[in-house]
């Protein structure tokens, strides 16, 4: 009881006991999570405006006469004549690594039931991204854990990957497995007690889902161990446009947070053409002129305003990076549509993920010929990039000779050679969901395909060759992969442990 | 121009002749106004009605002041206001209003500005801190 009082007492303590003021109107209209009000003549762009029963907005469309507000939460009690007060905040959220672990909403208020967030400071949503000066160049890598990502289209840490695709090809599993890949790495880092060793936080920011959906992916974060390094903003199908608007820059404050403190982040958004029609539902409730396909003019700024906050800091601004890999939904693989254009334009490459190999069973359904990634392989290892380097040019010709393959007996043996690596290489890359393979692991796998050591195996055991592969280098064979992952390079000695693992292996294979 | 802008300069213009030398709206020329424009009335009449009564409630608002006390003297308060600067008897209708839900203390509505100093509202901040 004593506690009690005493908490009331320290809280009335604080209070501020001046006359307080505040610009004041009234609810003209309310509709679809909008609220037209009349009067409060100094509201500020983007500032938050308290309406009855703690229901909170944000003043979006300042016009001559009446203010635009989206309202977040619940708006079922709100009514015309209501007064709408400012409160002279822009909308901020909670940041800090208080926040690894925990399912937010838009507001940074936690829906997982696991009590209340401690966190010591606030973002405000809507932030300026870095400027020229404070940025450096992409040079590190981030290992999505997917071969055909890593060894292909490779990302760095601070770029921007778009992952693109119908629905139902794959493009929330790519996200989810590197969030489970970073979450590895950074066990293992830590493990390692390597001084330098920086982990990756990760944010996973649901806009429009289904809430089925978001449960699943919590499930497997939680049952892979990945989600102490997690954050996830959700924003379902259920919520209001606001809170979906809202979300990708909420999520997006509590990253920069810790690239802004030296430390590197991932966010990924799910997905962004949701985010827009969520805009779109906004703008056209506040009467903003629309444009193409509806949407409103500034559709292209909503989105490049949020992607540019990605970045990698330099040495004087704290080295952190903020790595984002935004999805986009594309109608029957229309890569030409409003939205998907606008984002890749703004993104550095995309992963285009194509419905016809997902059903042909190739997973993940990276298309090799639309995919690319303009800064990342500046990031690559160095073991990597030896042996990744000719695998895109070898598959991009493969999958051009694919439509020969019927005429085969007429072929000459330089193009069956490459229709028959081709097929190998395909098969290597099929990968199962949430399961992501180490970088020195990949690499060896690699180095075995281009040294000719699958070459005698079937095409329809790669998978399975790959696999055993996989089990030998985790288990007799880690010492190799030790020495790919401490150096980052394949020197000659290295390459005839390599070699001899390698003859190990396929004698137990065979 | 659009017609949606004649509209807001007529009306701007009609309270312009609305409002007398003391800079207040003048009930006899707004009377003037709304009985010329119904013998002729003009393109868009309704339209025009509307924004000139937005207009004119926007003007009055400017320099009506609303005050609601709990505990104390009404005309007490005012004075209090007056010489603090933030309203002045002579530019202002000053409206006194007892009200009780205010527990004890004052808010002051000048325009779309709020000043609050009263229990209720301090204990509303209380709760919101607790919460």
């Amino acid at each position: 009881m004593n506690s009690i009082t005493d908490l009331i007492r320290k809280e009335i303590e604080t209070l501020s006991v001046d006359a307080s003021r505040s610009n004041v109107g009234k609810v003209t209209m309310l509709a679809d999570g909008v609220a037209r009000v009349e009067g409060l003549s100094k509201v500020m762009y983007n500032e938050m405006v308290e309406f009855p029963n703690d229901v909170l907005g944000i003043a979006l469309n300042l016009e001559e006469d009446s203010v635009g507000c989206v309202l977040l939460g619940d708006t079922s009690s709100l009514k015309e004549g209501d007064d709408a007060k400012t409160t002279g905040k822009l909308l901020s959220v909670p940041v800090g690594m208080e926040l690894l672990g925990r399912v937010v909403d838009a507001a940074g208020r936690p829906i997982d039931g696991k009590g209340p967030i401690e966190a010591k400071e606030e973002y405000s949503v809507e932030r300026i991204a870095p400027g020229i000066i404070p940025r450096k160049s992409v040079d590190q890598p981030l290992q999505t854990g997917i071969m055909a990502v890593d060894s292909m289209i490779p990302i760095g840490r601070g770029q921007r990957e778009l992952i693109i695709g119908d629905r139902s090809t794959g493009k929330t599993t790519i996200a989810i497995d590197t969030i489970i890949n970073q979450a590895k790495i950074n066990k293992q880092g830590e493990q390692s007690g390597n001084k330098d060793f920086r982990p990756v936080y990760c944010i996973y920011v649901a806009v429009g889902q289904k809430n089925s959906n978001v449960a699943r992916t919590i499930k497997v974060l939680e049952e892979t161990g990945a989600m102490e390094y997690v954050t996830i903003v959700s924003a379902p199908a259920a919520d209001n446009p606001a809170n979906q608007y809202l979300a990708p820059y909420a999520g997006c404050a509590m990253g920069e947070w810790f690239m802004e403190n030296g430390r590197d982040a991932l966010i990924v958004y799910d997905d962004l053409s949701k985010h827009a029609v969520a805009y779109r539902q906004i703008s056209l409730i506040l009467k903003r002129p629309s444009g193409r396909e509806a949407y409103p003019g500034d559709v292209f700024y909503l989105h490049s305003r949020l992607l540019e906050r990605s970045a990698r800091l330099n040495e004087d601004n704290g080295n952190g990076s903020l790595t984002a890999l935004p999805i986009i939904e594309t109608q029957m693989g229309d890569v030409s549509g409003y939205i998907p254009t606008n984002v890749i334009s703004i993104t550095d490459g995309q992963i285009f993920l194509e419905t016809d190999l997902f059903n042909k069973g190739i997973r993940p359904a990276v298309s090799v010929g639309l995919s690319v990634s303009r800064v990342g392989s500046a990031a690559q290892i160095k073991a990597y990039k030896k042996v990744a380097g000719k695998v895109k040019l070898e598959l991009a010709q493969f999958r051009e000779l694919a439509a020969f393959s019927q005429f085969e007996s007429d072929l000459d043996a330089a193009t069956k050679a490459r229709l028959d690596r081709g097929a190998r290489i395909v098969e290597m890359f099929k990968q199962t969901a949430f399961n992501p393979i180490p970088v020195e692991v990949q690499t060896a796998i690699m180095w075995g395909m281009q040294n000719d050591f699958f070459d005698s195996i079937d095409v329809d055991k790669i998978s399975e060759a790959v696999s055993s592969l996989k089990d030998y280098l985790s288990g007799q064979g880690k010492e190799v992969c030790n020495e790919i992952y401490q150096s980052g390079k394949l020197e000659e000695s290295t390459e005839q442990n390599l070699r001899s693992a390698l003859e190990d292996w396929k004698r137990t294979f065979a | 121009m659009s017609s949606n802008n004649k509209v807001f300069k007529v009306a701007q213009l009609l309270l312009n002749q609305s409002i007398g030398e003391n800079g207040r709206v003048d009930s006899d020329k707004v009377s003037a106004i709304l009985k010329e424009l119904r013998e002729n009335p003009p393109a868009k009449h309704i339209e025009i009605l509307k924004r000139f009564g937005f207009l004119v409630r926007r003007h009055m608002s400017s320099y009506q002041v609303s005050l609601e006390f709990k505990g104390g003297d009404g005309s007490e308060i005012t004075n209090s206001l007056c010489r603090k600067n933030l309203i002045d008897e002579n530019a202002n209708d000053v409206q006194a209003v007892d009200c009780p839900s205010l527990i004890a203390g004052f808010r002051v509505k000048i325009g779309d500005d709020v000043y609050e100093d009263s229990i209720a509202n301090r204990l509303n901040n209380v709760r919101k801190a607790l919460l």
